[in-house]
């Protein structure tokens, strides 16, 4: 079997790599993405220290609680475009550098 | 494990407000092209909030109990449920004509903030990872639509987008920290957690990590230091009443879970903690009170000193003390009891102050210094009753300010942490520098400014909120008995769960 640590590593490029593009991209719409990379790295510590836990076919936490972070993050896309959207509509423009309006 | 309609009654307050949010989008529904009146949304709001305060108070006497194996309902989270539904009974009365004549789309509106309400009575009552992320994450994404619900305002829209991007980010790493929790000691009860983290050696590489990265999420949520950029956008382009319950009841829902997921999950590796949280709470205060110095605009000096004020919050929470080592119950500064007093005090304290700056915006259409001068001949009770929220900010004695903070820096000092103590009364001695300024331009305006024209009225609710909060003020602050034995109750209650 794959050892667990091998898991952890991809999780942990996938969160820095979302972590990356969620500070250092200008555009909302990338910003988002990087925020799911983030959750997904976090359902795969989930579901790899599940697997790998004492008792895998009782204890089911890991698993559920990856459905619900699948859950909360379907969520999250759905009000964060609402409100790309509604900037959008103001302003004709996405990116983070023009919303400038409150500063200070 | 079998979970029965039985063992659900003690969330009956909680499923009784849930009720009213759906029955709100149901009438809507009905209502037809027109849609119903924001004004009877309201109505409905304020009762079931109501329905949720009473039931808060009804079960404040009784035995600790948990529901559903996840929700603790105890002296702790009644205490927290308690400062929630009276933060946003208060808001929605006061702030309820300013949002009906702004909001478009009254039921949504209304609807989602009795389902913030819910959310946050989850959140300080979760003893589980799964539900308190779940629980958070409820409460922000409702946050982030009530922030940008005024959808043709500019400002509303962009403290909305900007507040979501650093909350789902905040959270996305919370989450990440929550998982090494969850790997190290292969649960997601917390008090399961504390005890593997107490006994099991092998496993403490994960304590570093999983701190920082959820310290990070709730640092998030209760604005402190480094992760606070959102907090001035935010509470200056949302609605002014949106921004009152963020500044109170959501920032003691961050700080309860806090207390919590430390108390219970961290409670044998203090050590690691302790100089995180002392740190984070020196960085923040002085980052708040430095940046107020030099605003312009009233509502912004405020979202500043409430990170200022998140600081010193924190200081009780920081000097916590160690259950095994000394009894609690002997003791009357414990830290965490310091850590509610101040949060009953500043919940009166800064609803009023939100609301004196809503009714201002009311009536002069903006809330910069220049709009609040000369305020005390346009209505010398608002200016009045300001003046009393600055002097509880600034923690004057007699308002409820001075006894939060008597109780958080006597717990500094006993604990000897002088440093902190040091650092946290120079930043009051600065915070009072702006904090007068604002008393001084509303009392003695300079004679050259004139005042802004006047173009509405306060409105009667919104001077009846003010009274009510001016009257809180002084009952924390002159008979706070009361609220001291109900902190001191919740307090030893979550010290000595281990």
């Amino acid at each position: 079997m794959v050892p667990l640590t091998w898991y952890l590593i991809l999780a942990a490029f996938v969160f820095s790599a979302g972590l990356f593009a969620a500070l250092g991209r200008r555009n909302a719409i990338a910003v988002l993405m990087g925020i799911e990379l983030m959750l997904n790295a976090a359902n795969i510590n989930l579901i790899a220290f599940w697997r790998y836990g004492p008792s895998p076919a009782q204890n089911l936490d890991g698993q559920i609680f990856a459905l619900f972070v699948i859950a909360v993050a379907a969520a999250e896309v759905a009000v964060g475009l609402a409100l790309v959207i509604s900037v959008y509509r103001n302003r004709r423009t996405v990116n983070l550098d023009d919303l400038d309006l409150l500063k200070g | 494990m079998e979970i029965g309609f039985a063992s659900l009654a003690p969330l009956l307050p909680e499923i009784l407000v849930s009720v009213g949010a759906l029955l709100i989008l149901i009438l809507d529904t009905t209502a037809g092209k027109q849609g119903g009146s924001s004004r009877g949304y309201m109505a409905i709001t304020v009762i079931f909030l109501l329905l949720g305060l009473v039931g808060a108070f009804v079960q404040l006497g009784g035995q600790p109990q948990t529901a559903a194996y996840v929700v603790d309902i105890d002296s702790f989270s009644l205490f927290l449920k308690m400062i929630i539904y009276t933060a946003m009974l208060l808001t929605a009365i006061a702030g309820g004509g300013y949002l009906n004549q702004r909001v478009s789309g009254g039921a949504e509106f209304w609807s989602s903030y009795l389902f913030i309400s819910v959310a946050m009575a989850f959140a300080v009552s979760a003893n589980n990872l799964l539900l308190i992320f779940v629980a958070i994450e409820f409460l922000s994404i409702t946050s982030y639509i009530l922030v940008g619900s005024i959808r043709e305002d500019l400002r509303s829209s962009e403290a909305g987008l900007k507040y979501f991007l650093y909350g789902s980010v905040a959270s996305a790493i919370m989450l990440y920290g929550m998982t090494f929790m969850y790997g190290a000691t292969g649960s997601l009860n917390l008090v399961e957690i504390g005890t593997v983290f107490a006994e099991n050696s092998t496993v403490h590489a994960a304590i570093i990590p999983a701190v920082i990265l959820v310290m990070a999420g709730l640092g998030f949520k209760t604005s402190l230091a480094p992760f606070f950029q959102w907090t001035p956008d935010t509470y200056e382009g949302a609605p002014t009443p949106v921004t009152a319950y963020l500044s109170t009841a959501s920032k003691a829902v961050g700080f309860a879970v806090m207390a919590r997921v430390l108390l219970m999950a961290f409670s044998a590796n203090a050590e690691v903690w302790v100089p995180v949280l002392g740190g984070l709470s020196v960085l923040t205060m002085f980052a708040g009170n430095l940046m107020a110095l030099r605003q312009t605009n009233v509502k912004r000096m405020f979202a500043y000193s409430s990170i200022a004020q998140a600081g010193y919050i924190l200081l009780g929470l920081t000097a916590v003390v160690n259950s095994n080592v000394v009894d609690v119950m002997s003791l009357s500064m414990n830290g965490l009891n310091g850590m509610l007093i101040y949060l009953m005090g500043y919940l009166f304290t800064n609803i009023g102050a939100f609301m004196v700056v809503m009714a201002v915006e009311n009536m002069t259409g903006g809330s910069d210094y220049a709009h609040f001068t000369g305020l005390v001949k346009r209505s010398p009770w608002l200016a009045t009753a300001m003046l009393v929220f600055l002097l509880s900010l600034v923690g004057i004695p007699l308002t409820a300010g001075f006894v939060g903070k008597f109780f958080v820096f006597g717990a500094t000092i006993q604990h000897q942490y002088y440093f902190l103590a040091v650092m946290a009364l120079i930043n009051v001695a600065i915070s009072a520098f702006y904090y007068m300024t604002v008393a001084r331009i509303m009392f003695f305006p300079a004679e050259d400014g004139e005042p802004a024209p006047t173009i509405g009225g306060a409105g009667i609710g919104v001077q009846a909120i003010v009274t009510i909060c001016v009257i809180g003020v002084f009952w924390v602050g002159m008979y706070p008995a009361l609220i001291i034995e109900w902190a001191n109750t919740a307090s030893q209650y979550l010290l000595t769960i281990l």
